[in-house]
């Protein structure tokens, strides 16, 4: 009720402005008369010029954005809703219009960010904003995050316009683009689907055609760049376009998960040793990899490995062995043992083990295994040359 | 004996030169999804020192005028000569890009020898020879050449050049133009009427009935349809008007729509601006006093339910423009009561409609109703214009005469003029437009693109990928499948010594294509060539298809050709190419680096 008092009170404001003279008034006649857009943006600059200090500065202003809105000219149109804020801070056209339209403007100063920030909130704070408003508003308060490079708060702002709109496809548009920019791996599958949605959603609210192309040229871009190829992507298009959001669980196999997945396939045929190993480096190596070792692997055994020697001690009677499983020369693994070995053996010796994890390193990375004599397989029976460390 | 042929045309009416600069203003909200410029060449000849054309120039200034409407950069040419034409077609083409729409537009006199279309200049002179009347003339097979030599993203060929004149008659050359042979890709020709046939004349007007169709249908920014269906709607209204005799031409190899004004959706033909266009085109026609054809344009806004303040100003609207219409029909059939009543009615529907109000007032005058016409004269007086007043205070001198009311009038002060607000009636000044917002929004969308141009969404590969593991099923295949294949001994016990070939140096063997093509023909005779690697024994692996042997080492290998890299903490430090003839042995010399 506030915000239309506040309105109407305008509205009075601006009825009680007089005329300056007949000939005022006969300028703004020919505008109002004029079909011509270019001509009546001519006669609004002769009314501007003539009387620069016109009781009706605001209207004329309204009638400038109108004017430049029919031109299809958001760049003065954005300049004449600053000047309308300029002269009214709490102007709520000039605020309408100013965060509309920012975000048409490619080289947005911080100034202009932070009248934007601000016209947006006045926009939000209207007790009772018109159908769309709060859309708009947030549009622009995401897309001004976005500026900034503040890209989680953006995240935020696009996602609430997309549950006041989910067929907005534009902001899907917006909300892939910043959450690819993020660059995290867990947001590169939610950026193509936006992407996808922005790209293939068609009813009302879809992008214009060349800028849906644009989209979706860019999608098959970075699809291929994640996935490796295009075998996918129609799915991802057909599902994009029928939902805002993907379903809980909703994933795409990158290239490198392909790759895991098809490595740890051929190792478990080839080499089922070495397969097991590279499973647990690489959940001990995940961000939880801690927690993984607390809970699972801690004082429990590990699967029999197969890995090679880089080192031993102490010489002669060696309690403490280093081994590379994956690489022979890249230490992953130390075995203690409960008892020294009666020899050494050659760097490069290949060895079987079986042992329980103890601790854990995660850079470098190495585990510690408890192991003993009898869980060890390969050793040389009889004490070997030591030749030196391996290269 | 050279043919030359030309058409004219018809009056144009009269609305089109005010809506083509109207229109014009729409450019940039009318044509921002399209990349690319839109170039085009106009040339008009009428000063023929042979056969003299009257409409020519005024065709092209039409096309001038209505291409600038649909946002074309246009280089308009008024009686060229031969140099002119030579000159201003390299400007032309100076001028367009790859991403481009070049339209080329002739009007004057055109003449086909040996099925080859020219294009005449006015100074062109009767000569002995017909290949001398070529060099004389513009050829259009030439202009195909420049614009394929351009390969801009698209050509438009216009020719209004199929009137008949008797120089073709002098020269014995076919009517008409030829039908164009080898035109430039992604091209879209249309001529006034078919190849080998002239058009009709049109004598009392002043375009021809072709470019007045056409520069009409162009300038109406409100009709969004494609190339094709536009030229349907000019072909027809041309048939009609000529009775079936002239039926423009069409040709074309585009692979893309083109549009003169882009719907919005060019896929859809939802275009929720069109509303918002119609009704500016009705307020064009509505200052032309087009009472109609403004009517018919409220309707069609009407008819699809905009909402909002656009409907509201249509409903509006529409009463008023068809009080205006009868009005006028009534005025004009001397009905001059309802003619008056009419008025007033516009009047109260539209108080600032000055010029119905002093119509009413003539209305009321010729019935000698003094009161009437008086009370229209103080409303002209209170919101009319300074020169209005002065009309209406010169009618009330003469009117005082007749009534001391009216010299009572003349003799009052000038009342004030109403508010802003009434004179904007309608409008909520103060009050943001979020109809207008919204409509923004969808003609006005925001390019991404020097965003999403840089994005990247490349996955690094984690530390434990192990290359020649992640491709080993498919070499192992192609391996089992390849009889006599060199399977290392220790392959199948050494796996895990493979998996770790990528971090340390080592020797990769790939073949190409070529040679993959060779070993995928099953029935092929299995030919195989050695090499022998060479370098520290035992320190360097060499890997094959999945296998590896450490140096020094003999592969056997199905001939073919291979490219041999030397592999060093991942990255490829040397490659060389290496060609495997049957039984032949080579010798490789691995060095580290």
């Amino acid at each position: 009720m506030k915000y239309l008092a506040l309105m109407l009170l305008l509205t009075m404001g601006a009825a009680a402005a007089n005329w300056t003279d007949r000939k005022e008034y006969d300028l703004v006649l020919s505008i109002r008369a004029e079909t011509l857009t270019q001509e009546r943006l001519g006669l609004l600059d002769q009314w501007k010029s003539k009387y620069p200090k016109s009781e009706f500065g605001q209207i004329r202003l309204e009638l400038y954005l109108s004017t430049y809105q029919a031109l299809g000219d958001s760049r003065h149109m954005l300049s004449v809703a600053g000047e309308m804020l300029a002269a009214q801070p709490d102007s709520p056209v000039g605020a309408y219009w100013f965060t509309l339209l920012l975000p048409e403007d490619k080289a947005a100063s911080p100034e202009q960010l932070a009248l934007g920030e601000k016209a947006s909130r006045q926009l939000l704070a209207s007790p009772k904003p018109a159908a769309g408003v709060e859309l708009i508003a947030r549009r622009t308060l995401g897309w001004i995050h976005w500026q900034r490079g503040e890209y989680a708060p953006a995240e935020e702002e696009f996602g609430k316009c997309l549950q006041l709109d989910p067929a907005a496809a534009e902001i899907s548009a917006w909300l892939g683009t910043v959450l690819a920019l993020e660059q995290q791996p867990d947001k590169r599958v939610p950026a193509l689907w936006q992407l996808a949605r922005a790209s293939a959603y068609r009813d009302a609210g879809s992008l214009p055609d060349g800028l849906r192309r644009q989209v979706g040229t860019v999608l098959e871009r970075l699809y291929i760049s994640y996935h490796g190829d295009t075998s996918g992507l129609d799915q991802l298009r057909n599902a994009a376009a029928a939902a805002p959001f993907p379903a809980t669980g909703f994933d795409i196999e990158s290239v490198a998960a392909a790759a895991l997945r098809k490595q740890d396939e051929e190792l478990s045929r080839t080499n089922p040793q070495l397969a097991a190993w590279v499973r647990i480096r690489l959940r001990l190596e995940a961000a939880d990899g801690d927690k993984y070792f607390a809970d699972t692997l801690h004082n429990n055994p590990l699967p029999k490995l197969k890995g090679t020697l880089i080192k031993s001690d102490p010489p002669g009677k060696p309690a403490e062995l280093t081994i590379g499983v994956i690489d022979p020369a890249q230490a992953e693994i130390v075995l203690k043992l409960t008892s020294a070995l009666p020899n050494d053996a050659d760097i490069g010796t290949v060895l079987e083990f079986e042992g329980t994890a103890d601790s854990l390193l995660k850079s470098p990375f190495g585990l510690t295994v408890i192991s003993d004599a009898s869980k060890i397989s390969g050793w040389p029976a009889s004490p070997g040359a030591r030749k030196g460390d391996h290269k | 004996m050279m043919r030359i042929v030309r058409s004219t045309g018809r009056r144009r009416s009269a609305w089109l030169n005010c809506s083509l600069l109207f229109l014009a203003a729409l450019i940039p909200a009318l044509h921002g999804q399209e990349t690319g410029k839109r170039v085009a060449l106009i040339i008009g000849n009428d000063a023929y020192t042979i056969s003299p054309l009257k409409n020519a120039v005024n065709d092209a200034r039409a096309m001038d005028q209505a291409l600038k409407t649909a946002g074309f950069q246009t280089i308009l040419l008024e009686n060229a000569r031969k140099a002119d034409m030579d000159r201003v077609i390299g400007e032309f083409l100076d001028k367009l890009g790859p991403d481009d729409t070049a339209l080329f537009f002739f009007a004057g006199h055109g003449v086909q020898i040996e099925s080859e279309n020219f294009l005449v200049p006015v100074d062109f002179a009767p000569v002995a020879t017909i290949s001398a009347a070529k060099f004389a003339c513009m050829s259009v097979a030439q202009i195909f050449d420049e614009l394929k030599r351009k390969r801009a993203k698209r050509n438009i060929v216009i020719l209004d050049a199929c009137r008949s004149n008797p120089v073709t008659a002098k020269y014995s050359l076919e009517a008409g133009l030829a039908k164009p042979q080898d035109a430039p890709k992604e091209t879209f020709i249309t001529f006034s009427t078919g190849p080998g046939q002239t058009a009709t004349d049109n004598p009392d007007g002043r375009n021809s009935w072709f470019t007045e169709a056409l520069a009409d249908y162009i300038s109406q920014s409100a009709l969004t349809v494609e190339i094709n269906e536009m030229l349907t709607r000019v072909k027809k209204r041309v048939s009609d008007a000529t009775e079936g005799r002239q039926t423009p031409w069409t040709t074309s190899n585009l692979t893309s729509r083109f549009y003169f004004h882009q719907p919005l959706n060019a896929d859809s033909d939802d275009d929720s601006t069109l509303t918002e266009k119609w009704m500016e085109d009705a307020r064009v026609r509505e200052r032309r006093e087009e009472w109609g054809q403004a009517i018919d344009l409220v309707n069609q806004v009407l008819q699809k339910k905009p909402g909002g303040p656009l409907e509201e100003l249509a409903k509006r609207k529409l009463p008023y423009l068809t009080a205006r219409r009868d009005a006028q029909a009534r005025f004009d059939a001397g009905d001059y009561a309802a003619a008056a009543n009419l008025y007033e009615q516009a009047l109260q529907l539209d108080p600032f409609a000055i010029d119905a109000a002093l119509l009413g007032v003539n209305s009321y005058l010729l019935q000698d109703h003094w009161p009437e016409a008086l009370a229209l004269l103080k409303a002209v007086r209170q919101r009319g214009t300074s020169a209005a007043v002065q009309t209406a205070d010169l009618m009330l001198t003469q009117l005082a005469a007749v009534s001391p009311e009216a010299g009572k009038e003349v003799q009052a002060s000038l009342p004030q003029p109403p508010p802003i607000e009434e004179v904007f009636s309608g409008r909520h000044f103060g009050v943001p437009d979020w109809d207008a917002g919204k409509r923004h929004l969808q003609t006005a969308p925001v390019d991404i693109a020097r965003w999403t141009k840089e994005l990247k969404m490349e996955v690094p590969m984690p530390a434990l990928i192990l290359p020649a593991l992640a491709a080993a099923p498919a070499a192992a295949e192609t391996a089992a499948q390849t009889p006599g294949t060199v399977t290392p001994p220790d392959q199948a016990a050494d796996a895990q010594t493979t998996a770790v070939t990528n971090a340390v140096f080592h020797v990769e063997v790939i073949s190409t294509a070529d040679s993959r093509n060779l070993r995928i023909r099953p029935d092929a005779p299995a030919e195989f060539g050695y090499v022998q690697f060479d370098g520290p024994a035992g320190e360097t692996p060499v890997v094959f298809e999945g296998t590896q042997v450490v140096l020094p080492t003999k592969l056997k290998l199905p001939a073919g050709k291979y490219e041999i890299r030397t592999v060093d903490a991942g990255k490829v430090v040397n490659r060389q190419d290496l060609e495997v003839t049957p039984l032949s042995t080579q010798t490789f010399k691995v060095k580290r680096p």
